[in-house]
């Protein structure tokens, strides 16, 4: 994860989505109208794996797709650690914090 | 997001995250029109009508998410797959697992191509587009197929029908014979086609194969010598032996044509029938192989009344012609006998068709 530098790779997004910003910004703000990580919590504090495994799942994807590129990365990490059914919380408290300095750096954007 | 162009090809987008479809929409839209779909049912619901029938208006193509919650990608691809209307489209899985399992699942539930996020704008557009290009240029070539083929299918069968034309030509009738064969063949199949006793066993043929078939009943009569196809008065036995021979000629004929085309070719099939059986009797007295009942073809079963109709009703060069009414005796006499008893008893419903048929269609 430590050669993953961006929160918010906005050039590499660009390149991949046909470069227009007003359309990045669109699909940011579509991104942040959810909250990803409540939802999770709860699954993986009730002990649905299953779910908290199809929720991260999502979110890879998503995060990927807009080049959310630390996040899709520690996403990816924590998936497949649910997936083991190995000690989970370091690797999520790592994935909250990333979530919301992803969060607020997309604040800055759009 | 969805585009309104209709000439446009549309890209149908199946991704339960909307931020995933708007992605795909934006890539694809300069160029098709996008329909989205926010899982499983949706897309099935666009795809299929309530009793599982294909919509008229179907995309051109498929992006198919596995992984949502309501039916996975896996479940809508083998709905498409396994329809034959859809099945030619192309599907291209997008998914974020990168698993090696989920493809070959995907490429062996017969998925065009397999797409991993993130998605990539100018790798996507330049997927789809080809797989467009693939799907259609194969479907034309499937349609340039089957045209080529009616085609030759066409050329060979008028062929056949020109050369049993010529054949009737030589024993000195016109062709009308062949005409009213035809045309009493495709009324009496029509009746049985509405009795329970014969629609099942005729249900599964091919009717119009059978009725243009017949027209090639005497075919085999190229083979016998004028002296005796032409002989005003009665034959000897030896000479009847040789007319004998012509169903059995006859297929031969058949058999030479069908060398050189497919062994499905239901109209070579049934012509090859009909030539060889039709002088078969249902008492199993008939030649060439003494079949009796059932074991003789349907399609020869048929025939074989139609031309004794013709032949009674005809004038030829050893006999006149009897009347309509006296030729329907001799069929009613011979029921069970030289008939197939169960045709023979649907004459009667047909019998004025019959009659107008030959009035309409007088030798030449």
């Amino acid at each position: 994860m430590a050669e993953t530098t961006y929160y918010v790779d906005v050039s590499d997004a660009l390149k991949r989505i046909g470069g227009s910003m007003d359309l990045y910004k669109r699909l940011l703000k579509q991104y942040s109208e959810t909250d990803h990580i409540e939802p999770l919590e709860e699954s993986l504090k009730d002990g649905a794996y299953e779910d908290a495994a199809r929720k991260l799942h999502t979110l890879k994807g998503v995060s990927a797709n807009l080049s959310l590129a630390k996040l899709a990365a520690a996403t990816a990490e924590l998936e497949k650690i649910v997936h083991d059914g190995t000690d989970y919380n370091e690797s999520f408290k790592t994935l909250k914090e990333i979530y919301h300095e992803t969060s607020q750096q997309i604040s800055e954007i759009i | 997001m969805t585009t309104n162009d209709t000439n446009k090809d549309i890209v149908l987008i199946v991704d339960d995250i909307d931020i995933n479809r708007s992605i795909l929409c934006e890539i694809l839209r300069d160029d098709y029109q996008t329909i989205e779909a926010d899982g499983g049912v949706k897309a099935l619901d666009y795809l299929f009508d309530s009793d599982g029938n294909a919509r008229k208006l179907l995309p051109t193509a498929v992006l198919l998410d596995v992984m949502m919650p309501d039916i996975d990608g896996f479940e809508v691809l083998e709905r498409i797959k396994s329809h034959d209307d859809t099945k030619n489209i192309p599907v291209l899985i997008i998914s974020a697992s990168d698993s090696e399992q989920a493809e070959s699942r995907g490429l062996f539930g017969g998925a065009a191509d397999y797409i991993t996020k993130p998605f990539n704008h100018d790798i996507v557009r330049a997927r789809v587009d080809n797989h467009i290009n693939l799907a259609r240029y194969s479907h034309e070539l499937e349609e340039l197929v089957s045209i080529k083929t009616s085609e030759v299918t066409r050329t060979y069968e008028s062929t056949l029908e020109v050369l049993a034309t010529i054949i009737e030509y030589r024993n000195l009738e016109s062709g009308a014979h062949i005409r009213r064969t035809t045309l009493l063949t495709e009324v009496l199949i029509n009746k049985m086609l509405k009795t329970k006793k014969f629609r099942a066993a005729l249900e599964n043929e091919n009717i119009s194969s059978m009725i243009k078939a017949s027209a090639l009943h005497d075919i085999g009569k190229i083979g016998i010598p004028d002296s005796i196809l032409l002989k005003p008065g009665k034959l000897t036995s030896e000479e009847f032996d040789v007319i004998k021979t012509h169903p059995t000629i006859g297929s031969r004929i058949i058999d030479s044509i069908s060398e050189n085309l497919p062994d499905n070719d239901l109209y070579l099939k049934y012509a090859k029938e009909i030539c060889h059986f039709h002088h078969e009797r249902w008492d199993g007295k008939g030649y060439p192989d003494g079949k009796k009942e059932d074991d003789i073809p349907l399609s020869a079963r048929i025939v074989s009344v139609v031309d004794v109709y013709d032949a009674l009703t005809s004038s030829r060069c050893y006999k006149e012609a009897f009347s309509h009414e006296v030729s329907l005796d001799i069929l009613a006499q011979e029921r069970g006998t030289q008939f197939d008893p169960n045709i023979i008893d649907l004459v009667p419903s047909v019998a004025e068709v019959f009659r107008k048929i030959v009035e309409e269609n007088r030798d030449m």
